[in-house]
């Protein structure tokens, strides 16, 4: 019985891989650890990778899921591996409280800034302004996008080219401390520096 | 008379704000090796390193040539030798982080690693394959379709 199921997917496994190769899907692991999973829908039904170095095998019939591991997957897939674009990288700017100045901290923070973008192929850089959530969410869409400008400004003046940043207000929607409406909260008063 | 010479007009001018709309850059090629064109509509152009690409855009290595692209959500994307890829759909709101991503690998390999729109609305991410959808949740992932034209 076991010798004929044996013989039976022998006979099945060289008649698909005589039909055509499978697509395959990897995930991989997050780098921050977070809760990572990806599904894969077929003709057949879905299935879910969520384990690093989980692999499926879709073929026109049917999804297999299996395992395999770091030295496999960089076997067979050095290259597009090594073609992947670097992380962006977000810095945060502060003013000093109730002025248009930035504290020495952040003055210094775009400095480095510079050095980083001359590291990076095709450097681009995103200026991200945030408010706390007092004043209503337009108002807030204003001002943060008036609070990335004077940053970008900033920027520009300390050497920037103008044609490499582009600027945006996220307004009230991102609090980095989370507070109910109205609620006044420096710390959510920021711009982010975000280049890649 | 003077009525369609204004009709034609303003035809002329969706179709141009038409074609402005599509040109939006949706991401920077930020890494070449060896040689990769994009298809774009009838033109075929050569990427290099701070390359832009458009919703509709499809890329293409040859043996032994990889290309590494930032979409404008952070979203990262790899192709590896002899793959094709076009970017069917993009849109992205950097003020809400609405939007929509998908794009299809005919053959090839690709690697993903999602951006701010899976984050929002992951609904909205999908790769397609020949045979198959991929949603995605996150994070980092390799997609490999056999086959070469």
């Amino acid at each position: 019985m076991i010798k004929v199921r044996f013989l039976t997917s022998l006979i099945a496994a060289v008649f698909m891989g005589a039909c055509a190769t499978p697509e395959r899907v990897v995930l991989l692991p997050e780098a921050n650890s977070k809760a990572t999973s990806i599904v894969i829908s077929g003709k057949s039904g879905n299935v879910t990778l969520a384990k690093p170095y989980a692999e499926a095998v879709v073929g026109a019939q049917e999804i297999s899921v299996g395992q395999i591991d770091a030295e496999t997957v960089a076997k067979r897939y050095g290259g597009v591996i090594a073609a992947i674009p670097a992380a962006p990288k977000i810095f945060l700017v502060y003013f000093t409280t109730g002025s248009n100045e930035l504290t020495p901290e952040s003055v210094q923070l775009i400095g480095t800034i510079q050095g980083e973008l001359a590291r990076l192929p095709a450097p681009e850089v995103i200026v991200i302004g945030h408010t706390d959530r007092v004043g209503t969410l337009e108002s807030n869409d204003a001002l943060s996008a008036k609070r990335a400008e004077f940053i970008r400004d900033k920027l520009i003046a300390a050497g920037v080219p103008a044609t490499r940043i582009e600027t945006s207000g996220r307004g009230e929607r991102e609090p980095l401390v989370p507070t109910d409406d109205e609620v006044a909260e420096p710390r959510n008063r920021r711009v982010e520096i975000k280049i890649r | 008379m003077q009525s369609r010479y204004l009709k034609a007009l303003i035809v002329g001018a969706a179709l141009f704000a038409g074609v402005a709309a599509a040109a939006e850059p949706a991401g920077t090629v930020k890494s070449v090796r060896g040689m990769a064109h994009v298809h774009r509509g009838v033109a075929v152009i050569p990427l290099i390193v701070g390359s832009t690409l458009e919703q509709s855009d499809r890329v293409v290595t040859q043996a032994d040539a990889s290309v590494g692209i930032t979409l404008k959500d952070d979203t990262l994307l790899a192709l590896g030798p002899n793959s094709n890829v076009t970017l069917e759909n993009f849109a992205f709101n950097a003020t809400t982080h609405d939007g929509r991503l998908s794009v299809k690998i005919v053959y090839g390999t690709l690697r993903m690693i999602t951006g701010l729109l899976a984050r929002q609305s992951p609904a909205n991410v999908r790769v397609a394959t020949r045979v198959a959808t991929i949603g995605v949740r996150g994070t980092d992932f390799i997609v490999e379709v056999p086959g070469h034209d």
